[in-house]
């Protein structure tokens, strides 16, 4: 066990993402399917003109009070996107393109292939948030409510004074799970940390616990406002001071001393689950109640086989880091997972969606956090006066890893993420009517700065 | 900021039909090419004057897609007006307003005022819904109407004041009971202090065409 977690820190993080797919979708992936779903996608069906629609508003700008951050797709950004999303839609038909899966798959192109973030959608999509994109949503709407719970009861006077204000917590959670953070204002080397614990504890109450640490790190400034608008401003920019690796520590660990974490194991959140999807008769009538108890019974199941896989990798330890993995979970639902010997391994069993809150799991998460090779991080002055210095509001720069990678479509992919403060740039951009030729501008000043940031490095 | 009324307003309508972007012009008077797409919810606030009264407006921007109709339908309780949105440059979106509505009646309180709107007047070139088939289906269900521009301004001001002036006339003709919050009116100190309301609304036939 011990050096299965040494070699979970060695691997990068494309490595891990690659495994996760692999193992929740129970084997790697068919050879050629992924191509022809691409192939065979309509290109002018109703989901096609949506995620047509969809593609540059991913990018778009990212607008928080105080905030602001221009994402710069390359084309190739934007295909790649494209691929996916359609491929999906042909892939899961019951499904289909749900909006926030556009968010989803355009931070999965950050890090792995295109085939692979086709792959890991489909393993958040159907694994790990079963329902939540389905087309009433069903299981969003519950965990909606599962979650509005579970804050209550860990900092009821924080969620009472925000609902007299008219900012429920929901206000911002539900964007938060959808989009499993990328609608936050969370610094992009944070959001992936949230990935990274989130495909290793393959499990929603993951999100649950970041949702808690970040409104609950901020409870006194929270409460003390006293207007709505302003309560929204700082439910938005909850986390946009995470891009100091002690900010990521300081949030992980939030998380993991949260006082009621026994809500959130496989069996009460189970219960609470089912009696939120029953309670939903009196407001949404008794079909939506139906629809959403039956929902919680597919997304329980597949909770305890992605409980059930995990433990299994715990106890086997890892077999290998190339894509060839086999899971030894089976399809059966709620199986007993299987006992062994040490009795903190049983209670882990017992617990299993606080098996990586503990002691050992934070000082990975704290190595991993002190030495990240895939992202680069620039203050603004280190960049110097040109083309677009410090004195134009530059404060932060955070760029996509080397586009070394090679995509299905043959082209590298990159895209740059600018956070910047009431920059020219961003203003130009849209100013202009033809937003086209804008985009091409901001894309040669991004590669510029590529270009600088490369010389720096 | 002390105001004499509160309202609370909520935007719905198909996906892209610029909702968030009449949104921004409304608040920050600017104009977004590209907008993210909106999840779940989101919110805007501004002060407006009407009858020199300053009247909050607490603005409720929702997803537009079909399947997080779930999500978003909380928020029409409380909401004293919507604005219904469609593009007039895509039919479909003129064709999906009844079953908006339908869903606005159900789920929020009898008396809200629903404002529709024909947004993307910018791109007359590519107009697919006439102004008349808009007004007639406004005149049919009861609903204001205008047509706008979130990019170019034009009738956005007017579109969240007018929707505004109605209810506040409703105020006067004691059609809420401006006690309970779950109509979406709330009463502030300005109004407290100043004690009744002055019943004639002013500049109630000001133009609605274009943006100066």
């Amino acid at each position: 066990m011990h050096s299965c977690e040494d070699e979970e820190a060695d691997l990068t993080r494309t490595a891990r993402w690659r495994r996760f797919a692999d193992e929740a979708n129970l084997g790697s992936p068919p050879e050629g399917y992924y191509a022809r779903l691409v192939k065979g996608a309509p290109a002018a069906d109703r989901t096609a003109k949506q995620v047509e629609k969809d593609l540059h508003r991913t990018f778009g700008s990212l607008q928080r009070p105080g905030l602001r951050a221009l994402r710069v797709p390359t084309p190739e950004a934007i295909q790649s996107l494209r691929n996916v999303l359609l491929a999906y839609a042909q892939h899961n038909p019951q499904v289909g393109y749900c909006q926030s899966m556009n968010f989803l798959a355009a931070i999965l192109l950050l890090v792995v292939d295109e085939e692979y973030s086709f792959w890991c959608l489909a393993a958040i999509v159907e694994r790990l948030m079963p329902g939540h994109f389905s087309q009433c949503m069903e299981m969003a709407l519950v965990d909606q409510g599962v979650l509005a719970h579970f804050l209550r009861v860990e900092d009821p006077l924080l969620v009472d004074h925000l609902e007299q204000l008219h900012v429920a917590p929901s206000l911002v959670t539900t964007q938060w799970l959808l989009t499993c953070f990328v609608g936050s204002a969370l610094s992009l080397r944070a959001l992936l940390r949230v990935w990274d614990r989130f495909f290793t504890e393959r499990h929603v109450a993951c999100l649950f616990r970041i949702a808690a640490s970040l409104l609950i790190s901020s409870r006194r400034s929270l409460l003390q406002i006293v207007e709505t608008g302003a309560a929204y401003q700082a439910l938005s920019r909850l986390g946009h001071d995470t891009s100091d690796p002690a900010a990521i520590h300081a949030l992980f660990a939030t998380a993991a001393a949260l006082r009621h974490p026994e809500l959130l194991e496989h069996g009460s959140l189970a219960a609470l689950r089912h009696s939120h999807a029953a309670s939903l008769r009196e407001e949404r009538g008794v079909g939506a109640s139906e629809q959403a108890v039956a929902a919680v019974a597919v997304a329980t199941a597949t909770a305890a086989e992605m409980i059930a896989q995990v433990q299994v990798e715990e106890e086997e330890g890892v077999e290998a880091t190339s894509g060839a993995h086999h899971c030894g979970s089976s399809g059966t639902g709620l199986r007993r997972q299987r006992s062994s010997g040490s009795s903190a391994r049983r209670e882990r069993a017992d617990a299993p969606a606080g098996t990586l809150w503990n002691g050992a799991a934070l000082s990975a998460a704290r190595a991993e956090t002190a030495a990240d090779p895939e992202w680069t991080v620039v203050p603004a002055e280190a960049l110097g006066a040109e083309p677009m210095g410090a004195a134009e509001g530059w404060s932060l720069v955070e760029r996509a890893p080397a586009p070394s990678r090679t995509c299905y479509t043959g082209s590298a992919l990159s895209y740059v993420i600018l956070q910047l403060e009431a920059p020219r740039l961003l203003e130009a951009h849209f100013a202009s009517d033809a937003g086209g030729s804008a985009d091409l501008a901001a894309l040669a000043a991004v590669k510029d700065l590529s270009a600088q940031l490369d010389a720096l490095a | 900021m002390s105001y004499a009324y509160l309202f609370k307003y909520i935007i719905i309508g198909d996906t892209g039909v610029g909702k968030s972007c009449l949104l921004l012009q409304f608040t920050d008077k600017r104009f977004q090419q590209v907008h993210d797409l909106t999840i779940g919810v989101e919110f805007g606030a501004r002060m407006i004057t009407i009858d020199n009264k300053q009247i909050k407006l607490q603005i409720w921007d929702t997803a537009g897609q079909e399947s997080f109709r779930s999500i978003t339908r909380s928020y029409y309780r409380g909401a004293a007006g919507a604005l219904l949105v469609y593009d007039i440059t895509r039919r479909e979106t003129f064709n999906h307003l009844t079953s908006w509505l339908d869903d606005a009646r159900q789920h929020s309180n009898s008396n809200m005022t629903i404002m529709l709107i024909g947004n993307k007047t910018d791109l007359e070139h590519r107009r697919a819904v006439s102004f008349e088939e808009g007004q007639q289906f406004a005149n049919e269900h009861g609903l204001i109407f205008l047509e706008t521009s979130a990019k170019t301004a034009a009738n956005v001001e007017e579109a969240f004041i007018n929707t505004a002036r109605r209810i506040y006339e409703k105020i006067q003709q004691g059609v809420f009971d401006v006690s309970n919050e779950s109509f979406g009116i709330k009463v502030g100190m300005a109004a407290q202090q100043t004690g009744s309301v002055n019943v004639s609304i002013q500049g109630q036939q000001r133009s609605s065409s274009g943006c100066c």
